[in-house]
């Protein structure tokens, strides 16, 4: 008899032990478990402008003739680095002691970095009263550019412009001279 | 004595995508903003870089379904993403859920961070980092 009633105060006793030992268990192995804290890393790179320098050597298409009775023609100017000239028009005749020559930029900004390359469409040139229209503007490269080296260094590209030259038959004589746009942007 | 215990499991929070204000030109300086949902602006001389999106930070947090639970993000003044000596300080936080969260019939949801930038002028060039902390708890 007396040995039962120690064995159920035994038992009750060891039960309400286990419940409380559960509790415990479940708050120690997560700490508190109403709360929890997560971490997030946060990055952001700055890089320089994009710039382009001013023209370090004009887009010329050179010295050309025109015979007004045979027609006009267009001169046109490559954009490879030392430029090609070539013409159309039989009533044309490119002097070939000046041959003119490609425009040139240099692209400056973060190395590696792609960038749109942008040139007005149509540009006048004008000799006193008189115009002639360049148009078809090309570039080498084509756009986009890819910047020298690697982000986070100062890179670089040189950028050659040529076009097309549109000579009426009855174009004055003279020198003709215009200005051009070239816009470049990150991608 | 009959005694029944039952218990939340307890909730967590666990870190899946980091707070990406990507990449920029900092000009005249101004702000960076990446919305929770991951848009990303600018505003004063900044100009962001397309190729470089920004990203907003993600977080899985898990625990009983169905419960609630709020959400403390870190407050102004405290996060700064520093490079070497340069800094720049990230303020605004904001979340998707806020202020408060409900975790789904799985016993997770999936919490959205963003926050604004300062750039300042002429922002020394550079990449950026530091950490932030997200804290919740059932409500």
């Amino acid at each position: 008899m007396k040995s039962g009633k120690f064995l159920a105060f035994n038992r009750r006793v060891l039960n309400a032990a286990l419940a409380s030992a559960v509790a415990l268990g479940s708050v120690g192995v997560v700490g508190n478990a109403y709360a929890a804290v997560g971490t997030g890393v946060s990055t952001a790179t700055v890089v320089p402008a994009i710039t382009i320098s001013a023209s370090q050597r004009d887009l010329a298409f050179g010295r050309f003739l025109i015979d007004a009775t045979v027609g006009g023609g267009t001169v046109i100017m490559s954009s490879a680095s030392t430029g090609v000239r070539t013409k159309t028009g039989t009533g044309l005749t490119l002097v070939a002691a000046t041959p003119g020559n490609s425009g040139q930029f240099t692209v400056t900004g973060d190395g590696g970095a792609t960038y749109s390359i942008a040139v007005a469409q149509t540009t006048a040139l004008t000799s006193g009263a008189n115009t002639m229209n360049a148009s078809t503007f090309t570039t080498t490269p084509s756009t986009p550019g890819t910047l020298s080296g690697t982000t986070g260094t100062s890179g670089t590209q040189i950028v050659y412009i040529g076009a097309t030259l549109t000579v009426a038959a009855s174009q004055a004589a003279g020198l003709y001279t215009g200005a051009y746009t070239v816009t470049v942007d990150y991608n | 004595m009959a005694a029944s215990v039952s218990w939340a499991a307890a909730i967590a929070i666990s870190n899946t995508q980091g707070l990406v204000f990507g990449r920029f030109v900092g000009g005249s300086g101004g702000d960076v903003t990446v919305s929770p949902a991951g848009g990303r602006s600018a505003s004063g001389g900044v100009v962001l870089v397309p190729s470089g999106p920004g990203t907003a930070a993600q977080f899985i947090v898990s625990g009983d379904a169905n419960l609630s639970y709020a959400i403390s993000l870190p407050g102004n003044g405290v996060v700064v993403l520093a490079s070497g000596a340069n800094s720049m300080a990230v303020n605004n936080f904001t979340s998707s859920p806020s202020p408060t969260g409900t975790l789904g019939a799985g016993g997770s949801q999936t919490l959205s961070v963003g926050a604004t930038l300062s750039v300042g002028s002429n922002q020394a060039s550079g990449s950026y980092s530091g950490t932030f902390d997200v804290t919740v708890n059932y409500n």
